[in-house]
């Protein structure tokens, strides 16, 4: 029951890339890919309340010895505790998300069963990875993972520069993958084990560790093998939402917290040089997804500060880590929506207008994005602010660095977004500008919780964070005012050719057109039918005179 | 004499190229149409001033001069339609060989048979 969450996907991907898909057909690989991604989530849900809720964590030794020299051995063994279960829930209910997508998003591609076989293997892999027991089955996990992403970017293998993206990603994660090998070879000599339970890495020497550190890096795409995650997105959107976003990067974090890699000073400086510089090129991108990858490059750099801060960093860490997956994959999703709307057309430049459109893709795109940005009461603000809480009271003055860099970066983060946001969906050059939004429900959301961040404001920060981080207000509502700076940024510098702040002071910020337009007009209009119907109507009615 | 490759392309030519091609890069730097309508009112004022110059030796150094520019303004990232070379949709779903001669479906049943041979 608990290997299911592990099998299943590598079943239904053992089906689907077999010859046998071929008299199944569209749907039938369709059916039986997301047949196999429910199952796995639904175990994993039940693993999530056994291990988390009711405390039970179990291992499972699948198929006893896989081999023994001398005096090591090394076993198929499979086992869920609370971390495994957290990753287990994410990477499949993301990949079961991203499954239905692309059966609907690759149905006009010929060899759709193919694709759906090599996402099914990616998750099975995943899944792999994060319920080993020992290096060795997790070095498994991470190899097929690198091969699955390299299949997958390479989807469309008669496209030369998804090839060359594809090559670019195996063999800068390879030469990350080495030092990750040499590493763990040195750890079984130090230690003569390869089990999680009796590791203790940091009684192997240093160059261990950093060795371990730097296979993680590549990975998860920190500064100097970041290289390979702009190209990826030249695979479909589906892979980059589920691999770019939500699983593959995040195997290097799961792997430090797994080996209890922290306090490393290490890790703060290449994680917000990270978050920094992968900022700033977003700002800067013209493509929609290369944007979005390096937005992920830079909450991958928040998630390897907060790995240095210690085991409350961790923990905050791995929480950044779900969030961020979900509301990443669901901004790849919306990007592939939009790219789609616009006919395949990646370049921010020539979009505009889409809120005419579809006004699910924006809200979606929305909601995803604020969430990004550290927005108040969404789930990416309590992770963001949790890391940047911890950062701040970190006594290393490293971690004071780490902090202004990541605050930095949070100013960024919104400038961009926001800025990507309005060039999707605000700005119109079809003529009838910019786009009113008409329901009220996005409005009134809108309104609940900008009287939420004033509390906030007013307050000092999420009121659950006074009980565990106590640190000066201003320093609390820092990341709020940024954020807010960021997106005033990005609204000045995107500009509108209907909406001027002169323009909107000269009518006096419209409360004139407010007024008309909420209570004074029905007032009038109550007035006007009780005249009506009523004067001239039903109050005539005995008037001789008509 | 082999390092310096020249154009040796008609006058005409070498004119209507530089003027098309700096059409398309303004393209490239203008967010709108609106933007780049003025500019490219802009460009062909400044090729129609020069259209009287007789001199040989001027007229051949302004063109150097036009495609030197030319070379130097190239956009970083060209907007390119998805289908075209270079553009994201490109090559990914290439269309298969043809065969070398087509079958004759009217009458491949009744080959299949086998009665022909």
């Amino acid at each position: 029951m608990y290997l299911l969450s592990v099998f299943f996907p590598l079943l239904g991907g053992l089906i689907n890339t077999s010859p046998v898909a071929r008299y199944l057909g569209h749907r039938g690989s369709s059916i039986i890919a997301i047949f196999c991604m429910v199952v796995a989530f639904a175990s994993s849900v039940v693993i999530y309340y056994e291990v988390v809720f009711m405390g039970c964590a179990v291992s499972i030794d699948v198929a006893g010895t896989w081999f023994s020299v001398g005096s090591f051995g090394a076993g198929w063994t499979f086992n869920f505790d609370i971390l495994t279960a957290n990753m287990l829930f994410t990477v499949t209910g993301v990949s079961m998300a991203v499954h239905m997508y692309a059966c609907d998003y690759m149905r006009q591609d010929p060899h759709l069963n193919l694709f759906l076989g090599y996402l099914s293997f990616f998750t099975g892999f995943m899944c792999v990875l994060v319920a080993a027991d020992n290096l060795l089955v997790m070095l498994v996990g991470w190899e097929g993972i690198g091969v699955c992403s390299y299949l997958l970017i390479g989807y469309w293998s008669h496209r030369l520069s998804a090839v060359k993206s594809a090559q670019k990603a195996i063999l800068v994660n390879r030469i990350s993958d080495g030092l990750l090998m040499w590493g763990v070879l040195w750890v079984w000599y130090h230690l003569g084990s390869l089990e999680y339970d009796l590791l203790n890495v940091y009684s192997a020497s240093g160059f261990v560790g950093l060795s371990i550190l730097i296979g993680a890096m590549g990975k998860s795409a920190q500064i100097l093998f970041h290289v390979w995650l702009a190209d990826a997105m030249e695979g479909p959107t589906p892979v980059s939402a589920l691999i770019h976003a939500a699983t593959l990067v995040t195997a290097g974090v799961y792997l430090l917290v797994r080996l209890h890699i922290h306090d490393e000073m290490f890790v703060i400086i290449v994680g917000s040089l990270t978050a920094f510089m992968a900022g700033v090129f977003g700002a800067t991108q013209s493509d929609l997804k290369r944007v979005i990858a390096y937005s992920t490059c830079s909450q991958l750099g928040y998630m390897m500060v907060s790995l240095g801060l210690g085991e409350a960093g961790s923990e905050a860490s791995m929480g950044h880590l779900m969030t961020h997956a979900s509301f990443k994959a669901a901004l790849f999703l919306a990007a592939g929506m939009v790219i789609s709307g616009n006919g395949g057309n990646q370049h921010i430049a020539r979009y505009g207008g889409s809120a005419h459109s579809s006004m699910f893709t924006m809200l979606t795109l929305m909601v995803a994005s604020l969430s990004l940005i550290g927005f108040p009461e969404l789930s990416g603000f309590y992770s963001k602010e949790t890391i940047l809480n911890l950062a701040a009271i970190c006594p290393d003055p490293i971690a004071d660095v780490a902090h202004t860099l990541l605050l930095l970066t949070a100013l960024l983060t919104s400038a961009y977004t926001t800025k990507l946001f309005y060039q999707c969906f605000m700005v119109d050059f079809s003529g009838s500008s910019v786009t009113p939004v008409r329901s009220i429900l996005p409005t009134l959301a809108m309104a609940i919780l900008l009287l939420d961040i004033m509390l906030k404001v007013w307050v000092g920060t999420n009121l659950l964070s006074g009980v565990l981080f106590f640190i000066p207000w201003g320093v609390k509502t820092l990341p709020f005012g940024l954020m807010l700076a960021g997106i005033f940024t990005a609204t000045a510098a995107v500009g509108s050719q209907r909406f001027t702040l002169m323009r909107f002071c000269g009518s006096r910020w419209g409360f004139d057109q407010l007024f008309a337009r909420s209570p004074v007009n029905p007032i009038l209009d109550l007035g006007r039918i009780t005249w009506a119907v009523g004067d001239r109507g039903l109050l005539s009615v005995g008037d001789l005179r008509a | 004499m082999a390092s310096e490759a020249v154009l040796a392309l008609p006058h005409k030519l070498r004119v209507m190229r530089m003027y098309r091609t700096g059409l398309k890069e303004l393209i490239n730097y203008s967010a709108n149409r609106h933007e780049w309508y003025p500019r490219a009112y802009a460009l062909r004022k400044e090729f129609e001033d020069n259209k009287d110059v007789s001199d040989r030796e001027q007229i051949r150094r302004m063109v150097e001069h036009g495609e030197e520019l030319l070379a130097r303004f190239r956009h970083w990232e060209p907007l390119i339609k998805p289908e075209f070379i270079g553009g994201t949709a490109y090559s990914i779903n290439p269309a298969q060989p043809k065969l070398k001669f087509t079958p004759n479906y009217d009458y491949i049943d009744e080959y299949k048979k086998g009665d022909h041979l």
